[in-house]
């Protein structure tokens, strides 16, 4: 026994200097930075950095920092940055990978890239000219890279970046510059929940999947990707003739002879060319976005040989995916202050009462001192000692409860969320959100995950650079963290892509319309109208899962409905908050902009989203919180009478 | 406890404490201040960016503070105030015997309690506003050192106006109130930094005031400031020393 003790006891002695040696060890970190997908982005883009941390020393923590330069003369604002953060922890002697999605509003500054932990501070510079690409990448992942080529041509050139399936982002924004994102016998296995979360956001907000048909059909089979496939793969066949396909692009195959065809049966979406009951090019609609599965391997002779291959990926491709500037609404600092000056806010947590009431105590107090010292009844220094004491313990007390003690809150978090809603069942979310702080501190807020875009909205007036905000992505939130001054506010926007199902039923019959609108929503939605040519038609509310059905007579030119409730023009519509009617006249249809703005459709209905799920919001409880969400859904006109408009 | 041992020190004191005189200058001083502070949070203002009071309590009750304390620090260094409970600065050479620092160490410690006691009154009022504004401890005790400053620097003149017309009371109210004008006014409209209300305003925004360039110098506001008050001080003090030494001078 006592020799094992030993033998454990040397042992112990022997390994313990190696254990000290690789815990005390400085860690020695270096950085290599990659900007966009292999060193290329779309200009104008969010993109990924990818940051590789390589530890040569012991054990470290630390967090990796992006400092990215925004507005400035290119945007016609002050200066500003953003930094992203991410808290990092390296083993010794390891290596890791890190992505962070940057937006830089220029090229032309450096980003500055920093890993800062208690062993000090590594940084890197990195030149963003000469990575960025006019046109939006197209990602081509295949397992079998080495041995095929994908000829991926379309009329004007595209950068075409093939990569791994560990280096599609785990953010939905780095797929901004992004076309599409092309398959071909390639494993979905190694792909991450968060990578798979990230491509069907990225999808729903239009972004375009390309699934090539293969030799390895296997790969088709795995649970992973049959999450996306509108078709499910049953095998392989090879095939002579294809004259559907030969029709649909006006292009003859039958010279290259045999064909492999990828066998499947359709589980969703819309079959666009089949041969011999065969799908061979299958479309599935996800949001705004599409998958297309084309059935043919395009990798291998005789189809990879073919000249009209160009022909098949300008059709599966489509057009490059354009982003909309979106119906930005007004938020400056007139609006949010306009806002601000509203009773409901602060006039009830202004501590007058108590403040008159100790002005009056001490004044009365002070009173009483000067009389007793007139009447000599105490002796003077006494007294003097006691005015001394009168003054400390009103000082002390005073500035105790008028700091912490008194109604007056830290600050205050305003949103106010326009949903653009559209007939896929999919709304573009603006969030216009002000957090107003009353003492100088560093303040944060969490937002949903799935932003797409986010701006610090500068005073007009404001020239010098405005302090950095700090932007830490979290496991269900992301954290905005910003120093602000006592009585001050700091505005931003944010964008983001989120289902909102919102059923629209309408029917012209003869000089009428008929609608239905369906609340599909999990939330009620109160105050609803709709807006006909300018003028404002009150519906009512529509509880969570229930329909609402309008008939309104239509005049003769179309332009004009008479029915039941009220009617006012768009800029008088009145709702039953004052914020409401504040927030509607003056940021999300300003009283000085005409209808051109919202006349894309010049039918549609709105109305405001009971207690809306939080987008926007702080852990604080001396932070107030107010929230208000309007909704907008186009009311499409185009349709012929008796056909669902 | 040790005695005061200075007679013009122990006058002051006697008249304005012991007896209670001065009481009325305090007084009003604490009410003006009160009021302007319940004002400020009471009544609202046109500026959408000026809507809340206790964002600018703080603020403007210094400035309050500012000018109240200055313009009775003046007026009472000036011996406005209980004029004939006063003996004229000439008795304490002639009659007194007293020599020259003596009685300027008297009546500049007169003033340095006066300022502490105003001070005082208004700690409380001061130091609520700051915590209603939010206003960091640093900036509050910052405020507090800068009206002292001020009020000294300011003080001088008026001991120097005491001096310089002993037996002419309505000289010294035209000279001190001149100077009070000139100062504030002329210096704002020169070089806004110099003005003592613009620079507590900017040092408490935490604005940066532009600096001073003349040719191809250039200085930085908060240096010009603080140059240009110790040299109104030290000047103030030359002068007052200058003018008392005229005036013994005058009657040995």
């Amino acid at each position: 026994m006592s020799l094992k003790v030993r033998r454990a006891a040397l042992s112990v002695f022997i390994s313990l200097p190696l254990f000290l040696t690789t815990i005390l060890a400085t860690a020695e970190v270096r950085l290599e930075v990659e900007p966009g997908f292999h060193g290329v982005f779309k200009l104008g883009q969010p993109f990924p950095l990818s940051v590789t941390l390589t530890n040569l020393g012991g054990p470290v923590e630390g967090v990796l920092e992006v400092k990215v330069g925004k507005g400035g003369p290119s945007k016609m604002v002050a200066p500003y940055s953003f930094h992203y953060r991410r808290e990092v922890s390296l083993a010794a002697q390891s290596r890791r990978r890190v992505q962070i999605t940057v937006d830089p509003d220029s090229v032309a500054r450096p980003l500055n890239v920093s890993f800062l932990s208690t062993t000090g501070e590594v940084s890197q510079e990195v030149d963003l000219r000469g990575h960025f690409s006019p046109s939006s990448l197209i990602l081509l992942l295949t397992g079998n890279s080495g041995l095929l080529s994908i000829p991926i041509a379309v009329d004007s050139p595209v950068p075409v970046i093939s990569i791994s399936v560990d280096e599609l982002p785990s953010d939905a924004r780095a797929y901004h510059g992004v076309w599409a994102v092309v398959f071909y016998e390639q494993s979905l296995r190694d792909l991450s929940s968060t990578q798979k979360s990230a491509l069907e956001r990225w999808l729903s907000s239009g972004g375009r999947i390309l699934f090539l048909g293969g030799l390895h059909y296997a790969l088709y089979q795995e649970p992973s990707i049959e999450v996306f496939l509108p078709v499910r793969v049953l095998g392989i066949k090879r095939m002579s003739a294809l004259p559907s396909l030969e029709r649909y692009y006006g292009k003859s195959l039958s010279s290259l002879g045999t064909l492999l065809v990828q066998e499947s049966e359709v589980v969703g979406g819309r079959v666009l060319v089949e041969d011999e009951k065969i799908p061979i090019l299958v479309e599935l609609a996800r949001g705004r976005g599409k998958i297309l599965y084309f059935s043919l391997d395009v990798g291998r002779p005789p189809l990879s040989q073919w000249d009209g291959l160009s022909l098949i990926f300008s059709d599966l491709l489509g057009a490059p995916p354009e982003r909309r500037p979106g119906l930005w609404t007004s938020w400056d600092d007139s609006v949010f202050s306009l806002l601000l000056s509203d009773s409901t806010f602060f006039s009830t947590r202004i501590p007058l009462v108590p403040f008159l009431v100790s002005l009056l105590l001490y004044l009365g107090v002070l009173l009483l001192l000067v009389w007793l010292w007139y009447q000599q009844k105490f002796s003077r220094s006494i007294l003097s000692v006691s005015f001394l004491v009168l003054v400390f313990l009103f000082t002390v007390g005073g500035y105790v409860f008028f700091d912490r003690g008194s109604q007056i809150i830290d600050g205050m978090l305003f949103s106010s969320t326009l949903l653009d809603g559209q007939p896929d069942g999919y709304a573009e979310v603006q969030s216009n959100v002000g957090l107003f702080s009353t003492r100088r501190k560093h303040y944060s807020f969490q937002m949903q995950r799935g932003w797409s875009h986010l701006e610090l909205v500068q005073p007009r007036l404001a020239k010098t650079k405005s302090s950095p905000v700090q932007i830490e992505d979290g496991v269900r939130s992301t954290s905005v963290k910003f120093p602000s001054k006592e009585w001050d506010f700091k505005l931003f926007r944010i964008r983001s892509m989120r289902p909102f199902p919102f059923r629209i039923d309408a029917a012209r019959r003869e000089n009428e319309i008929y609608l239905e609108l369906t609340n599909l929503s999990p939330r009620d939605l109160t105050e609803v109208w709709l807006i006909f040519y300018g003028k404002g038609y009150l519906l009512g509310d529509i509880p969570l899962g229930s329909s609402l059905v309008r008939q309104f007579a239509l005049s003769p030119d179309g332009k004009q409905l008479d029915g039941p409730g009220e009617k006012l023009d768009i800029r008088e519509i009145p709702f039953n908050d004052r914020i409401r009617v504040a927030l509607f006249r003056n940021s999300i249809f300003p009283q000085d902009q005409v209808l051109t703005r919202w006349e894309e459709n010049s039918a549609f209905i709105i109305g405001w989203v009971e207690r809306d799920s939080r987008r926007v919001w702080v852990n604080n409880r001396r932070i107030l919180s107010h929230s208000y969400t309007l909704f907008r859904v186009p009311l499409p006109l185009q349709v012929e009478e008796e056909e669902d408009l | 406890m040790r005695q005061i041992t200075n007679p013009v020190l122990q006058e002051g004191i006697h008249v304005y404490f012991t007896e209670g005189r001065g009481f009325m200058v305090y007084f009003f001083y604490l009410i003006i201040l009160a009021l302007i502070q319940f004002l400020t949070l009471v009544l609202p203002t046109g500026d959408p960016r000026f809507w809340m009071g206790p964002a600018y309590l703080f603020k403007l009750s210094s400035v309050a503070a500012l000018l109240l304390l200055v313009y009775f620090s003046l007026r009472i260094t000036n011996q406005e105030f209980l004029t004939s409970k006063f003996q004229p600065t000439k008795l304490w050479f002639s009659q007194q015997k007293m020599n020259l620092t003596r009685v300027a160490m008297g009546q500049i410690s007169l003033v340095c309690l006066h300022l502490l006691v105003f001070l005082l009154l208004s700690l409380p009022l001061l130091v609520w506003a700051g915590a209603i504004e939010h206003a960091p401890v640093g900036a509050i005790l910052s405020t507090l050192l800068l009206l002292f400053f001020y009020a000294l620097t300011y003080s001088m003149w008026g001991l120097f106006a005491l001096a310089m017309w002993d037996h002419r009371e309505d000289s010294r109210r035209v000279f001190i109130r001149c100077l009070l004008v000139c100062l504030l006014l002329v210096s704002g409209l020169l070089y806004l930094p110099l003005n003592p209300v613009a620079f507590l305003l900017h040092h408490l925004e935490g604005l940066e005031l532009r600096p001073l360039k003349l040719w191809d110098w250039q200085w930085d506001a908060p240096t010009v400031h603080f140059a240009f008050h110790i040299t109104l001080l030290v000047s103030g003090l030359l002068s007052y020393g200058v003018a008392l030494k005229r005036l013994k001078e005058g009657y040995s």
